[in-house]
């Protein structure tokens, strides 16, 4: 088959339409704080109107998955912290998962808990330091104090548990590392009853507020076919109509479906759309950890006792095969595809990265629009570059 | 090449078509209605099996191509009829043996094929009894944990999605394996794309989870691909085993693309592409998407040398250049 060029248009060629206006490229990044890190995008513009765009990435690429091979898989579980960073635990869940999936392994009750609440305070953490990092690309710079003010309660709450603040590393093949500290699930609820408190701030701030509703209704709308067709998942598929949780529908931890609570969707796929959907997603998270936190049991293992933990974990010897498993986390679906020979290294592991297929569709969501609808557009896909480039 | 403005696909030239599907892939806003037209016909008749006949080919009529399948006659399976779903649910070493010749089994393995097939039949309308006993107790508002028999049934489902593809597709695939959970078929590299359009136009497997390459080295690599059934939750893999050295003619090992049925691949086989040096034919902008463009080798192979460092600089025209001194980097 011959080879075509690439739909983008190329500079300095004249336009189709009745405006004499020539073809322009414009390069937003890498090093610019719109792209929320090093992504470099290719804007080619007619006039101030957008005609197509091509995202290049690869400046954070650090080769995880060639590293994954060279360790053992408790070797890996450090560097999944590194790939998409402001959702570190959500990282090391996809990779346990996926080992235990490929074991057969069964995870005691109260480590299923106690993952699942981590889970639920890492998506609010996420998803706040979202919220601020949209603020800044609409121009408004409030919220993000506010945001990283409130954050600040959830990284403490992991920092008791895991000693970091950042990257976790806590998640264990069969559980977690360590059980609830003393006085954990005390101090969550005061975080949680806080945060609701706060939401209802922001309502008040941002999200009544009538130039944040005229800068992000109907701009950079994705259908619901597209959102299918390009592989999007969480809030970005879910903004868009697209009625898909696997928390919900792919049950990778029972204490989801032992739980009340309602998968956010929208169905106008613009960016309000999006925004509404984390928005309400963290009053979803809240109301979670409260019922969790209500079922979890005092005593119990936190790591399966026939899998170990300490220098035992570093003989996890998955049998031979390979799996496909996934799991719903702050920017959508984490997935792991592990290749095992019967040794302790995966012998490949493919990372499947939320943020590499949401951004697929922007060069669509853009088109014909303005330059500060492509920066809104971009953050509302909510992208880390860890993640997109591994 | 000027593509012609119609909505029949007769009106296209096989070449020409192929441009339409890449354009269609990437940038459909710039194809006319009539021309979204003619591949949602081509899509349509792909689908049901048929292969529409392009403008300069050969007329069809020297081949002509049953419009839908003769009906399988259900499979014999060592002297014992088996239908196909039923064989699909059968342990794999069961299948290798009703895969044999009758006459050469023994009486003990002809036993086994029977306990084996009688044991999945009674599996099968388990699960379909209890599929229908829990279809109109189920509410919605009270939240509970699955049951033995929704995870059989959802597996039941699974299986019927892969006899299903069996039957259609049944001399392209090679064998039928299980990825710990789900169906896993490894197919031949030349059905791959009409396989993948099946499942999407007829299946409802629409979304692509994931695609990766895997260097099983020294002997071959495989592609996979994971499908995602959003109405059913039922999820499909699909497997491509080829060769590691390139075929005559070519620079690397090459597949069929299947961004023109999924757009959402474009961006994973760029990525295989790079990192694994697997070209997909068809593809419309196959170049590196991670490593910059002048990258000495592939680095996810397992014959890659990752101690022979390379480094990367600017150069005057603004674009990277790659070099082994270290002088030349940033």
């Amino acid at each position: 088959m011959t080879m075509i060029p690439h739909p983008t248009v190329q500079p300095g060629t004249p336009t189709h339409g009745h405006s004499n206006l020539k073809l322009l490229m414009l390069n937003v990044g890498p090093q610019h704080p719109a792209t929320h890190g090093v992504l470099r995008l290719k804007v080619t513009l007619e006039g101030e109107v957008i005609r197509g765009v091509e995202p290049v990435m690869g400046y954070l690429h650090r080769g995880v998955e060639k590293l994954f091979e060279d360790g053992s898989y408790l070797q890996a579980i450090p560097m999944t912290d590194r790939l998409d960073y402001l959702a570190a635990m959500h990282n090391n869940y996809a990779l346990c998962h996926g080992v235990e999936k490929l074991m057969g392994a069964t995870i005691p009750e109260k480590a299923q808990y106690i993952r699942a609440m981590t889970m639920e305070v890492q998506r609010i953490a996420s998803h706040l330091l979202w919220l601020g990092a949209f603020g800044l690309d609409l121009g408004a710079i409030t919220l993000f104090w506010w945001s990283v003010r409130e954050r600040e309660g959830a990284i403490s709450l992991m920092e008791r548990l895991s000693g970091a603040r950042l990257t976790y590393n806590w998640y264990r093949i069969g559980g977690v590392k360590n059980d609830l500290p003393e006085g954990w699930t005390d101090e969550c609820l005061r975080w949680v009853k806080y945060m609701r408190k706060c939401l209802a701030e922001y309502t008040n701030l941002f999200v009544d507020n009538d130039i944040v509703r005229l800068r992000t209704i109907g701009i950079a709308p994705l259908t619901k076919a597209q959102a299918i067709a390009y592989g999007c998942s969480g809030p970005m598929a879910r903004g868009s109509g697209v009625d898909w949780d696997l928390r919900r529908d792919e049950p990778f931890n029972p204490v989801y479906q032992k739980i009340k609570w309602n998968v956010v969707t929208r169905k106008e796929g613009d960016v309000y759309a999006r925004f509404m959907c984390r928005f309400d997603e963290m009053y979803e998270s809240l109301d979670m950890l409260e019922q969790m936190i209500a079922q979890c049991p005092e005593k119990g293992d936190y790591i399966a006792p026939e899998i170990g933990e300490g220098p035992r974990q570093h003989r996890v010897k998955p049998p031979k095969g390979d799996v496909y498993a996934g799991i719903e986390g702050a920017r959508g679906e984490y997935g792991v595809y592990v290749v095992s020979d019967g040794t302790n290294r995966p012998y490949r592991l493919k990372w499947r990265a939320p943020t590499f297929s949401n951004l697929m569709p922007l060069g669509e969501m853009v088109r014909g629009q303005k330059i500060p609808d492509l920066i809104i557009g971009l953050g509302s896909i909510d992208i880390v570059l860890g993640d997109l480039d591994r | 090449m000027t593509l012609p403005d119609s909505g029949t696909v007769e009106d296209y030239s096989e070449e020409e078509f192929n441009q339409l599907l890449a354009l269609f892939a990437t940038d459909k806003g710039k194809l006319s209605k009539k021309q979204q037209a003619a591949v949602a016909r081509y899509n349509f008749k792909m689908g049901k099996g048929e292969k529409p006949s392009f403008r300069g080919a050969a007329p069809a009529a020297a081949a002509p191509a049953p419009a839908v399948p003769a009906a399988p006659a259900a499979p014999v399976a060592g002297g014992i009829a088996v239908s196909a779903d039923i064989l699909a649910l059968l342990p794999a070493d069961i299948r290798a043996l009703a895969a044999k010749d009758p006459a050469s089994l023994s009486k003990e393995e002809k036993i086994a094929i029977a306990k084996a097939k009688s044991q999945a039949v009674k599996a099968q309308q388990a699960a379909k009894d209890a599929g229908a006993a829990a279809a109109p107790a189920a509410d919605p508002n009270a939240p509970k944990p699955p049951t033995p028999e929704e995870i059989a049934r959802g597996k039941a489902l699974a299986f019927s999605h892969a006899s299903r593809l069996n039957e259609r597709f049944g001399q392209h695939i090679d064998n039928w394996s299980m990825q710990v959970h789900m169906p896993y078929a490894t197919v031949k590299t030349d059905a791959i794309l009409d396989i993948v359009r099946f499942l999407h136009m007829e299946m409802g497997f629409t979304y692509l989870r994931n695609l990766t390459a895997v260097d099983f080295h020294p002997d071959r690599f495989e592609v996979v691909y994971n499908f995602l059934n959003m109405r059913d939750a039922t999820e499909l893999a699909l497997r491509v085993k080829l060769p590691r050295t390139a075929p005559e003619g070519a620079d690397m090992p090459t597949l069929p693309s299947i961004v023109s049925v999924h757009p959402g691949a474009d961006w994973l086989e760029r990525e295989v592409f790079d990192l694994f040096g697997i070209r997909f034919a068809g593809h419309p902008y196959m170049r590196r998407i991670m490593m910059p463009d002048d990258w000495v080798g592939h680095p996810l192979r397992k014959d890659y040398d990752s101690t022979k460092e390379q480094f990367v600089g600017l150069g005057a025209d603004g674009n990277d250049i790659v070099s082994f001194d270290p002088k030349d980097g940033w």
